[in-house]
């Protein structure tokens, strides 16, 4: 397409290896919680460089992007060789705002339980008003970003493209914005623990013993037998009450392109199971 | 003689697949000869490992020949072969330690190693023998199977270094399965982990699993596998779960984008519990109808249902694990807030309940309950939560049911001949609880439109899809009409579960019904008889009941299969059943024929004669036996005619021209073979009723059994084919509980098997039994064994003192070796080498291989002694046995040095693979010796001094027995041998006397004597 090539001075040098957006078309993320997420970056950036940042998304320019210390670090291949480094950083609750938001979120079990079934709580931002702080970035100063790119405008399209791409990474782990703010998931449960118990003694882990081999030598007695014999042992081999149970129990996999990862393996699932039992009742004895 | 086995290896990395390596140990070589002890770090070659050309003719499969180290027991540099190997060679086996050897094998992958696995695995005869490794996998490669035709298995992403791997992982987590996993661990042969001792059981076991769900998966997915593909990494992922080498092409950083993705994904896997404990949902139901209902929230422990513990405990931990009586929960108050969070999602109304702090319960109204149960519960199951229902959920009586109402037909029941062929009426109702329904009535309830309804204080459900299933019943089924009695069985035993859809709850019979099926389930239900007019003897106890059973169901006209163990006496149980049938009758009103094997005829005539001899009996067989009317003439005036399974099909015809009171067969397994002539033969023969009896275990043999049932009572299993597909492989090659269960249901009322460790035969039975075995010549013996008699009968007649005397016990050993084996008379054995058969032609040897067939069979770790007093036979037997029945023997004769001879002594009574069957020459092992470990004592030949029998006997049957004694002592019928046990017998204490000391007294007799005792009677 020639004429694209006049509009776009700044053609993004094109890469196989970088990370592409799950979302193909229209808006990025499906939890209300990601689109928060992306909220916060529209109101800051102008729309030209939102459209060029999502396409860049889509596209795979974003070669990486890990959490780091105090924020997220990722690299976007722009027009130049190297590709731009960019940092994405919340400012870190306090310890005593902390302190808040774990009161108020121990005060109903529901918080706990739908961030550990994956799920962002409704109205976890009241949890967190109460506390007086905000969950999601509120304010320009709460969102830290910088790029390498010489574009003087921040956030830029590369930061709005690593932008989209945690965005959906948010879709599926909603402790992510916890992690930016400052606390694990695992302090985050820790702290809760002790509240529900009503103690602020530390929590004790306790080690679970290693699984050891016994050696060879002392079964030679019983070398060639069961250990114990199978007595009892049963298998039952029919086709699923429901069809691909543990799919379904894991629920849709937002990576996974429509339509959808049951659909995907449904036929699979179908073949292996008819083979297991055809293979299972293939009848070998020779009618005499 | 072949041990196949199965060493599966593991992958050694993330891109590689693991397998089995086939090999074979095989006795088919010349004994190892044994060396130093070899350095430990040095392997060496396994003396006795099957080539693999021998290996893949016998497999009969493809795969690469591959070695492997594995570090097995051994002595003096010889591994010690596995217990099931029969050989002859002479090992040591003091004191075995771990050495390395090298073994030759073929290497199969997954798809390839499964098929050979499942089928060698059951396979076992006297050539070849599956090790405890090979069925031991087949076990876990069987549960493989179920984990995959259940759907049991998610794409997972596996991570080494760079590089991401797309793998199928099994996922077992019903509540069965832990105990099942532990089952499989524990019972894991030492073997297994013979070349990597340093992986734990457990590893190992879930290695396999791992393995296999994913080789097979991969394999038998591949055709199915998603056809258009995108770009986006997820696909690649895809593409990587069916293609051979399991890598997945993306860059780094998609890859790990990726399985950031797929780790989120896989968060609610485990959201139900783990190994050791789950989440549980008891709801409870209110006493009224007004009032709301609980669901309770709980911490159940899997391997102890009962073991829960309720939330609020939960909350009060503060420690990371719950432990409880042993089991140990990680991080339970998260696991059980994970849990909420994802049931809340399913429920909604569940959500509210998680507002409070520590949330234990919630509650809500009945229609809210019948969602739970109807719709969230079947989910949450599916996810591995435990939901614990009110106890009349889902149960007869608390839903909309069916019920059946069977009413004998009167006359024919007066009559007291009805059969399978007569009729019985039915009627069905609907019914709902206890309650039975009328079409207003149902349609009355069905307005209601509440899906649970409280009648008379009981809460039942009443759902559309039940409503719809009623509706479609009353319109389409045949209410109300006819059935056999057969039918009216299945219904009552349980055989049938629902009938148009809807569950049968209800099977009301009459009185005379009920009464008449209790009988079949209750033994006291049973009426006893009196012992039979004419029986001479007296019956145990537990015989008078099999008699009494047999009784009852011929007077229905049903097929009774009368299974008890070898001694038990189902000759005499059999005779008394017919000794009924004739009262105080002259006659029988037709005969009954009972079709035995060759060997067994005589055996039967004797003991008719000897237990009823006012049983008219007749034989038919021999060459120049009647047949079709003369026959019939012939018989018209008999008790019972008895033949053999081979003329039985040869006078198919004939026997087929008439009818018979009954046709019974002794050892029944010989209609084993349904589609065999003789078997179809028999089938066809008329008769009022039928019986079967045999010493196999047959409910364990379920070809057999169906085959016997069939005969017995044609189609109540239904088709062969059905009957394979329903019953016998699911039960052959998976122990399918379910199928295992109904099967026994159905078939218990037609089998009655007793064994000698059963506690109310054991109190009947003496500590030793004795019994005759009666044996017939072949023809080849027969002609071999007159023409001894004439030859040197003539010369006895010549001569006299010393001379006469020789000439006499020569005779005498030449026809005891003629009625042994004809082999052993010529002496082919020697002169032509090994390959001489001995098959069929001795009927002796014949009878000796069924009874022993028996003794292997039951599966109690049985074990014979046989007795003989010619080497040669000994040694004819120890080659035979193993061959015919894949039972190994030992032989304990004059020539076998001390040592020897100490070490098969101790062999025999303390170790638990010594060979089961201990065959010793009369005069090395008749005294002296302690073999209490056997049971069975067969005395294959006579000495004809009873105490020199008796001593021998008492090798078995002395302090220390723990067990019967069965004595089994050989005549055969018509010669010497028949003749010298019936003198003996006549006048026993006589004979004590006569006969001191060895068999001199037979000189003494006169030529006239003489002759009368060895002419042979042809029968």
């Amino acid at each position: 397409m020639p004429y694209d090539y006049w509009f776009k001075p700044t053609k993004a040098i094109k890469t196989k290896d970088g990370i592409k957006a799950q979302s193909k078309r229209g808006a990025f993320a499906k939890n209300w919680w990601a689109q928060r997420w992306i909220a916060a970056l529209e109101r800051l950036v102008d729309s030209g460089r939102l459209t060029r940042g999502r396409s860049y998304a889509r596209q795979g320019q974003v070669l990486s992007i890990d959490e780091t210390k105090d924020g997220v670090a990722a690299r976007v291949q722009g027009s130049m060789q190297t590709p731009y480094k960019i940092s994405i950083k919340i400012n870190h609750l306090t310890d005593a705002e902390w302190g808040k938001v774990i009161d108020a979120l121990a005060e109903q079990a529901i918080f706990t339980a739908q961030l550990l079934a994956g799920e962002m709580p409704q109205d976890i931002e009241q949890a967190f008003e109460q506390a007086k702080v905000s969950l999601f970035p509120a304010t320009r100063r709460d969102l830290q970003t910088e790029c390498s790119c010489p574009d003087p405008a921040n956030p830029c399209k590369h930061i709005a493209a690593a932008h989209y791409i945690l965005g959906e990474r948010f879709d599926e782990d909603p402790f992510l914005i916890f992690r930016l703010r400052g606390r694990t998931q695992e302090q985050v449960m820790q702290a809760l623990r002790q509240r529900r118990a009503g103690s602020d003694e530390a929590v004790e882990e306790e080690a679970e013993e290693m699984e050891a081999a016994i050696p060879l030598e002392e079964s030679i007695s019983n070398f060639w037998d069961m250990g114990t014999p199978l007595e009892g042992f049963s298998v039952s081999i029919r086709p699923p009450a429901i069809e691909m149970p543990l799919l379904k129990r894991l629920g849709a996999a937002s990576f996974v392109p429509e339509p959808g990862i049951q659909s995907w393996l449904s036929a699979a699932y179908q073949a292996v199971g008819r083979k297991a039992i055809q293979t299972a009742f293939k009848d070998t004895s020779e009618e005499e | 003689m072949n041990i196949l086995h199965a060493h599966y290896q593991p992958p050694q990395m993330p891109s590689e697949t693991g397998g089995i390596l086939f090999w074979m140990e095989t006795s088919d070589l010349p004994a190892p000869k044994s060396g130093r002890a070899a350095k430990k770090e040095k392997s060496r070659p396994h003396p006795f490992c099957a080539d693999t050309d021998t290996l893949k003719r016998v497999l009969n499969i493809e795969g690469a020949p591959k070695t492997a180290t594995l570090r097995l027991p051994a002595v003096k540099g010889i591994p010690l072969p596995s217990p099931q190997l029969i050989h002859n060679w002479n090992l040591d086996s003091k004191n075995p330690e771990l050495a390395p050897f090298l073994i030759n094998g073929i290497w199969t992958r997954p798809p390839e190693a499964l098929p050979t696995l499942l089928i060698f695995s059951s396979q076992t005869d006297a050539s070849f023998s599956p090790a405890a490794d090979t069925r031991f996998w087949s076990m876990v490669s069987a549960l493989a199977l179920e984990t995959l035709a259940a759907h049991k298995l998610i794409p997972v992403i596996v991570n080494e270094e760079k590089n991401y791997y797309a793998r199928w992982l099994p996922i077992l987590d019903a509540p069965k399965d832990a105990a099942r996993l532990k089952q499989l661990e524990d019972a894991m042969p030492a073997i297994c982990r013979a070349s990597l001792d340093n992986v734990s059981p457990k590893n190992l076991l879930t290695s396999f699993l791992d393995t296999f769900c994913d080789a097979l998966a991969r394999e038998w997915g591949k055709s199915a596998a998603p056809k258009s593909y995108d770009n986006s990494s997820a696909v690649s992922w895809i593409k990587a779960l069916f293609s051979e080498n399991a890598l997945i092409q993306l860059s780094s950083a998609q890859a790990q984008n990726l399985a950031a993705s797929h780790k989120a994904w896989m968060r609610n896997l485990h959201v139900a519990g783990d190994a050791a404990f789950r989440i549980t949902f008891r709801l409870e139901a209110p006493a009224s109808q007004k009032q709301p209902w609980q669901l309770h929230y709980l911490i159940q422990a899997k391997d102890d249902p009962s073991l829960l513990i309720p939330a609020d405990e939960v909350w009060k931990k503060t420690r990371g694990a719950l432990t409880h009586l042993g089991h140990r929960f990680e991080q339970p108050q998260e696991k059980l807030l994970a849990g909420l969070g994802y049931a809340a999602r399913l429920f909604p109304p569940m959500t509210e309940s998680l507002r409070s702090k520590r949330p234990t319960e919630l509650t809500i109204d009945t229609n809210g309950a019948y969602t739970f149960l109807r719709e969230t519960a079947p989910l949450l199951v599916g996810a591995g939560f435990g939901i614990l229902v009110p106890p009349w959920w889902n149960k007869k009586g608390a839903r909309l049911g069916v019920k059946v109402k069977m009413k004998s037909q009167g006359k024919d029941v007066v009559k007291g001949h009805m059969s399978f062929d007569n009729l019985v009426r039915y009627q069905w109702k609907l019914s709902l609880g206890e309650t039975e329904l009328t079409e207003t009535e149902f349609k009355a309830l069905a307005k209601l439109k509440s899906p649970l309804v409280q009648i008379r204080g009981q809460w039942v459900t009443l759902d559309a899809e039940q409503i719809e299933a009623a509706i479609k019943f009353w319109e389409k089924s045949q209410l109300e009409g006819e059935m056999s009695l057969l039918d009216a069985m299945k219904l009552g035993l349980g055989g049938e579960t629902s009938a148009g859809g809807l569950p049968i709850d209800g099977v009301e019979s009459d009185d005379w019904l009920s009464g008449w099926l209790k009988k079949f389930e209750q033994a006291d239900k049973l009426e006893q008889l009196q012992q039979p007019k004419g029986l001479d003897g007296q019956l145990r106890p537990y015989q008078l009941y099999g008699y009494s059973w047999m009784t009852f169901l011929r007077k229905w006209g049903m097929g009774a299969c009368l299974a008890d163990d070898m001694g038990l006496g189902k000759t005499i149980q059999t005779i008394s059943l017919l000794l009924n049938e004739k009262g105080t009758k002259k006659k029988l009103p037709a005969p009954a024929l009972l079709i035995a094997p060759t060997s067994v005829v005589t055996n039967w005539e004797r003991e008719i004669g000897r237990f009823a001899p006012g049983l008219k009996t007749y034989i038919h067989r021999g060459a120049t036996r009647l047949r079709g009317g003369e026959m019939r003439e012939a018989v018209k005036g008999q008790d019972v005619v008895l033949t053999s399974y081979p003329i039985a099909r040869l006078d198919a015809e004939s026997f087929q021209s008439m009818k018979w009171l009954a046709v019974i067969l002794d050892e029944a397994q010989n209609i084993k073979n349904p589609e065999a002539k003789q078997t179809q033969a028999i089938r066809k023969f008329e008769a009022e009723f039928r019986i079967a009896l045999t010493g196999t275990p047959v409910e364990n043999r379920l070809s057999e059994l169906w085959s016997i049932m069939h005969f017995l009572n044609p189609g109540y299993l239904g088709a062969r084919k059905s009957f394979r597909e329903n019953f016998a492989l699911p039960i052959e090659r998976y122990r399918d509980e379910e199928a295992i269960k109904q099967l026994k249901q159905l078939t218990t009322p037609f089998i009655l098997r007793r064994v000698k460790t059963d506690p109310r035969v054991i109190s009947d039975l003496p500590d030793k039994v004795e019994t005759k075995v009666y044996c017939t010549l072949t023809e080849e013996q027969a002609t071999l064994y007159e023409a001894v008699v004439q030859d040197v009968m003539k010369k006895i007649e010549e001569e006299e003192g010393i001379k006469r005397r020789g000439l006499v016990l020569s005779m005498m050993m030449q026809l005891k070796q003629i009625c042994n084996h004809p082999v052993q008379y010529i002496h082919q054995k020697s002169k032509a080498g090994a390959d001489v058969s001995l098959d069929n032609r001795s009927g002796k040897l014949e009878r000796l291989g069924e009874l022993l067939e028996e003794v292997l069979a039951a599966a109690r770790n049985d074990r014979a002694l046989i007795f003989t007093q010619f080497a040669e036979m000994g040694e004819m037997l120890a080659d035979y046995l193993p061959k015919a029945f894949g039972a190994a023997t030992q032989f304990l004769h004059g020539g076998t040095p001390a040592k020897a001879r100490d070490q098969m002594v101790r062999r025999f009574q303390e170790d638990e693979h010594a060979p089961p069957i201990f065959i010793l020459s009369l005069k090395a092992g008749g005294t002296g010796l302690n073999l209490t470990h056997a049971n069975h004592v067969f005395h294959f030949d006579r000495w004809w001094n009873p105490a020199v029998e008796n001593q021998a006997t008492d090798r078995a049957f002395r302090i220390g027995q723990k067990r019967n004694v069965q004595v089994h002592k050989f005549v055969t019928t018509g010669t010497l041998e028949e003749m010298i046990d019936d003198m003996i017998e006549s006048k026993k204490g006589l004979a004590q006397a006569i006969v001191g000391s060895g068999e001199n007294w037979l000189t003494e007799m006169s030529t006239d004597e003489l002759r009368r005792v060895v002419t042979l009677r042809r029968q």
